[in-house]
């Protein structure tokens, strides 16, 4: 009797219908991707009905936070584009917003920001390039010159040890003044030149707008102006919010979003 | 014997006789680029933020000029008001009409549920219509969540915003409510 020859099959699978699968997919999440921004700052958001989305571009955010271990809320600001952020820098230090005074150094044993007088000339392009790489602004615009020129990494850990540990850090001048370090902005408003007030966001909301402005002229064309938006957490207190949305509206910017969840509607 | 082309049909690229070109498969081994295709794909599924936030779109009055408001904007009576105090631990205050230190309305207590102050704002304005006006008030130690939930409520009940107002709380109503131990 002869075999029952039982033909072999290839074990090859015909790819083609895969490949096309994976690139649809792959073109898809492409088109559809906008990268997670790196926003250390976390906030518990409140929710609303509203379905508004977030505008993408050309959003200035302010962030308000609370941090449970110091029962104290902060102000941070951010801007997005890299671009937009080393003109904003440049501005600033050019009309003295943002004096470059010190040089820091960071001493990690006694948890102490050493500033010394002598200022290396390439100093200001450090400050420059780390400031347009950071997204937020995270101290106050007196110390933000002397705080870029500590390392990332050690900013990172000076920051989560003032707010989520609630340890001291202290900066020392180079006149021997020891005083406490912070971060977040600083909420004072100071009166100059009669009645015209200053305070770091109204600076930082002038500049936005020079920059608006800037863009439009450049471009030729009359762009939307930079979207303020809140991004708050629940339990940031009402009286930072009023000192924010005194400082804005000093600055004569009155058109807020507020980012929140979404919440079912009800019937 | 002589072999036919058979497989060429009309092409007359190979115009047969002789020359016999070795035929090499089209067929490419896709796996790696199907390995490829999953890495990218799964990578930009990761990184992508599919749910973006929504934001609610607020406009707050100007501090020193009247400009932009509307010049038909009803006179705001302090007797139509709907007074909205905003208070600790998800606490709302609120009474109507005038307050003064001769006068002083009852205060009543409520909270953020739908059962809450949304009742109230509906009744209030199906009662006064567009003769309400909301002044929302809130004390230092109401947060920021309270603040979005109100304006979220206002929006629900879909009260115009230019009736209503963010306002300082007075020392006297601190003391009203400090006083009415609610």
């Amino acid at each position: 009797m002869p075999k029952v020859k039982i033909p072999r099959k290839s074990t090859l699978i015909d790819m083609t219908a895969m490949c096309d699968v994976a690139f649809l997919l792959l073109t898809f999440f492409m088109l559809t991707t906008k990268f997670k921004t790196e926003n250390p700052i976390l906030v518990d958001l409140p929710t609303s009905i509203s379905e508004i989305k977030i505008p993408e571009r050309d959003l200035v955010q302010v962030a308000l936070t609370y941090s449970d271990v110091n029962k104290k809320g902060r102000v941070f600001f951010s801007m997005d584009g890299q671009p937009r952020r080393t003109v904003l820098i440049n501005y600033l230090m050019q009309r003295q917003d943002v004096p470059l005074k010190y040089s820091a150094q960071y001493d990690k044993t006694s948890s102490t920001i050493l500033l010394s007088n002598n200022v290396p000339p390439d100093l200001k392009d450090k400050v420059v390039r780390e400031f347009s790489l950071e997204s937020n602004v995270d101290v106050s615009l007196a110390r933000l010159t002397y705080w870029l020129q500590i390392p990332a990494e050690t900013r990172e850990q000076i920051k989560s040890q003032v707010e989520k540990d609630g340890k001291d850090v202290f900066v020392k001048y180079p006149d021997g003044k020891t005083e406490k370090f912070d971060t977040g902005l600083d909420t004072t408003v100071t009166l100059i030149e009669g009645d015209k007030k200053t305070s770091d966001l109204i600076v930082l909301t002038y500049w936005t707008r020079i920059l608006d402005r800037k863009k439009a002229i450049e471009s030729g064309i009359k762009g939307e102006p930079s979207k303020i938006a809140f991004r708050g957490d629940s339990k940031a207190p009402y009286s930072l919010f009023k000192k924010v949305i005194d400082a804005l509206q000093d600055a004569d910017e009155l058109k807020y979003y507020f980012i929140t969840n979404l919440e079912a509607k009800p019937q | 014997m002589a072999e036919l082309d058979t497989s060429s049909k009309g092409g007359g690229k190979h115009k047969g006789k002789g020359k016999k070109s070795k035929k090499m498969s089209t067929r490419v081994d896709l796996t790696p680029m199907v390995d490829l295709g999953f890495l990218l794909v799964t990578f930009f599924m990761l990184t992508t933020t599919f749910s973006k936030p929504q934001t609610m779109e607020v406009k707050w009055p100007s501090k020193n000029d009247k400009t932009d408001k509307p010049k038909d904007a009803p006179a705001v009576k302090q007797s139509a008001s709907f007074n909205v105090i905003l208070g600790p631990n998800s606490k709302i205050y609120y009474y109507s009409g005038m307050f003064s230190k001769t006068e002083k309305p009852e205060l009543k207590v409520t909270d953020y549920s739908s059962e809450g102050i949304r009742r109230l704002l509906l009744a209030e304005k199906k009662q006064r219509g567009d003769e309400l006006f909301v002044f929302i008030k809130a004390l230092d130690d109401a947060n920021y969540k309270n603040i979005v939930d109100l304006l979220d409520e206002i929006n629900i009940t879909s009260i115009k915003t230019s009736s209503v107002f963010l306002v300082d709380v007075t020392e006297d109503e601190k003391q009203f409510i400090k006083d009415s131990n609610l």
